[in-house]
């Protein structure tokens, strides 16, 4: 089916180098493999070698070690040295008597050896080895090609949607405000509540998309923080306000701290985090439950924690529902736990702060997420690798 | 009520905004690009001008390094979307130009407002 997968040993039919300073050896080898049906190409020294490897790309090369001037251990070791030419098979021939030698042959990084005198039949199994050993490095290399392209294709094809939906989701939110501001008194009860509905949607759909857009950012590190003294107290009050827990008829129990929660931080982007946590907890929560948020001291950092009287969620979950598209599923089913790309954006932004993100959580129990980051004075990283 | 340029490359971002500040009571005008954006603000002043960052041929910062210079008082708000992936956040740097206030698209027809409000001292 795949391209690689097309690939057989038929496919493999480049030339054999044989390198030896002796024209005997060398046609020796020469009519040993002809017979056996494959094309051989020769050469007299080292430097002729690498040339030819270079010119004809051969899918073995059968290398006498002793030779004048450069001698078999060094163009292995140019060989095994070049990206190029690495995955060819070198099999170096030595006298019987020199165990030395092919083990600093092997030591120079080729892939099996041949004792002189030749035997015929050690020399067409080892070549079969060689030959095998080629085809399925270069089935190797046409998956992980493949592997790339697809990687590629899914990146682009994510950064293209997102492109593409950006400006559709502007306009269709802006009609709904204009509608709200245009007709709002002149629409009875029920339809009004049916505009208010589609624009919530739209704005949901609108924060996946910047959810989206976020995490592309914080995996190239290419959202640059604006770090600033603030207090997480007052972030998580601006946050909790805009929360929509009452249209859920969830009850939202914020207690702000006594004192304020100083913290070193990108003030929206960490206000945005802990919204985000909120959001996924009042999504959770059933009809008359509860979301708690709390800021606290931790140590020497800050710690905010979201709880909910949700379903919980089960501890194999923990770690995966932080990852890109990460779901609950149990046994194949997929719970009512697919959080987009929300939690996704709060680890990236949590870690590039330096910061740690976590839940706890057992099914029947709730779940409170939590984050903490480092005091202030830490020095807040712009970007995290993934 | 004020005059508006909005300033966009895509079509349905000019006619869903200008609609949306027309019915908030504004005079709105709309380019395609920075070079036509200036040449209408240079034959009728806008009070506020809107403009995408991302745009072929005359781009956002260009624009708005251009409008600081010839005229320092208009009122700027810029809007960006990140570029093709969504990795480019020049937003900072139009504010470092002068533009008072960045918005992130897609944009939140009620958040325009309100910045629009903030930025005109009218809320």
């Amino acid at each position: 089916m795949s391209a690689a997968g097309a690939r057989d040993s038929r496919d493999i039919t480049g030339p054999i180098l044989v390198v030896d300073d002796q024209e005997p050896n060398r046609l020796l080898l020469k009519d040993l493999l002809e017979a056996q049906g494959h094309v051989v190409t020769e050469a007299r020294d080292g430097p002729e070698a690498l040339e030819r490897v270079t010119a004809i790309a051969p899918d073995v090369v059968l290398l006498d070690v002793s030779m004048p001037g450069m001698d078999g251990f060094e163009v292995c070791r140019k060989l095994k040295a070049d990206a190029r030419t690495a995955a060819i098979p070198v099999l170096l021939v030595t006298a019987l008597a020199h165990r030395e030698q092919r083990l600093e042959g092997i030591a120079a990084g080729a892939n099996d050896y041949l004792t002189k005198p030749i035997d015929k039949t050690e020399l067409i199994l080892r070549v079969r080895n060689a030959m095998r050993m080629r085809r399925l490095h270069a089935e190797l290399e046409d998956q992980l090609a493949r592997l790339k392209r697809l990687e590629e294709l899914r990146d682009n094809l994510v950064h293209m949607i997102v492109h593409d939906l950006r400006s559709p989701l502007t306009a269709i939110t802006a009609y709904f405000e204009l509608i709200k501001l245009d007709a709002g008194d002149k629409l009875d009860a029920e339809l009004g509540e049916s505009v208010d509905e589609a624009r919530r949607v739209a704005m949901e759909m609108s924060e996946m998309v910047s959810d989206l857009l976020d995490v592309s950012r914080l995996e190239a590190g290419a959202m640059p923080l604006e770090p600033a003294e603030a207090d997480l107290g007052a972030l998580a009050a601006e946050a909790v306000a805009t929360s929509g827990a009452a249209a859920h008829r969830v009850r939202l129990d914020f207690a702000p701290p006594p004192q304020p929660m100083r913290a070193v931080c990108d003030c929206g982007v960490i206000r945005r985090v802990i919204a985000n946590l909120v959001a996924n907890a009042i999504k959770f929560t059933p009809e008359g439950g509860e979301v708690q948020v709390r800021v606290a001291a931790d140590g020497d950092g800050v710690q905010v924690a979201v709880t909910d009287t949700g379903p919980g969620i089960p501890a194999e979950y923990h770690e995966k529902i932080f990852e890109k598209f990460g779901q609950v599923e149990t046994a194949g089913r997929r719970l009512h736990r697919s959080t987009g790309l929300g939690l996704t954006f709060c680890k990236l932004a949590v870690e590039a702060h330096g910061g740690r993100i976590g839940v706890d959580s057992a099914v029947g129990k709730g779940s409170t997420f939590w984050f903490t980051l480092p005091p202030e004075g830490s020095d807040p990283s712009g970007g995290v690798s993934t | 009520m004020a005059r508006i340029l909005i300033i966009d490359d895509d079509a349905g971002i000019r006619q869903s905004l200008r609609a949306l500040l027309e019915r908030a009571g504004h005079d709105v005008a709309d380019a395609r690009d920075g070079g036509a954006g200036l040449r209408i603000h240079a034959a009728q002043r806008a009070d506020l001008i809107i403009t995408d960052l991302f745009m072929p041929d005359y781009d956002g910062i260009e624009t708005i390094r251009e409008l600081r210079r010839t005229d320092p008082t208009v009122k700027i708000i810029a809007m960006s979307g990140g570029g093709f992936d969504g990795t480019v956040d020049l937003n900072a740097d139009a504010k470092s130009l002068g533009a008072q206030h960045s918005l992130r698209k897609p944009l939140d027809g009620r958040e325009l407002l309100e910045a629009v409000r903030e930025v005109l001292g009218q809320g």
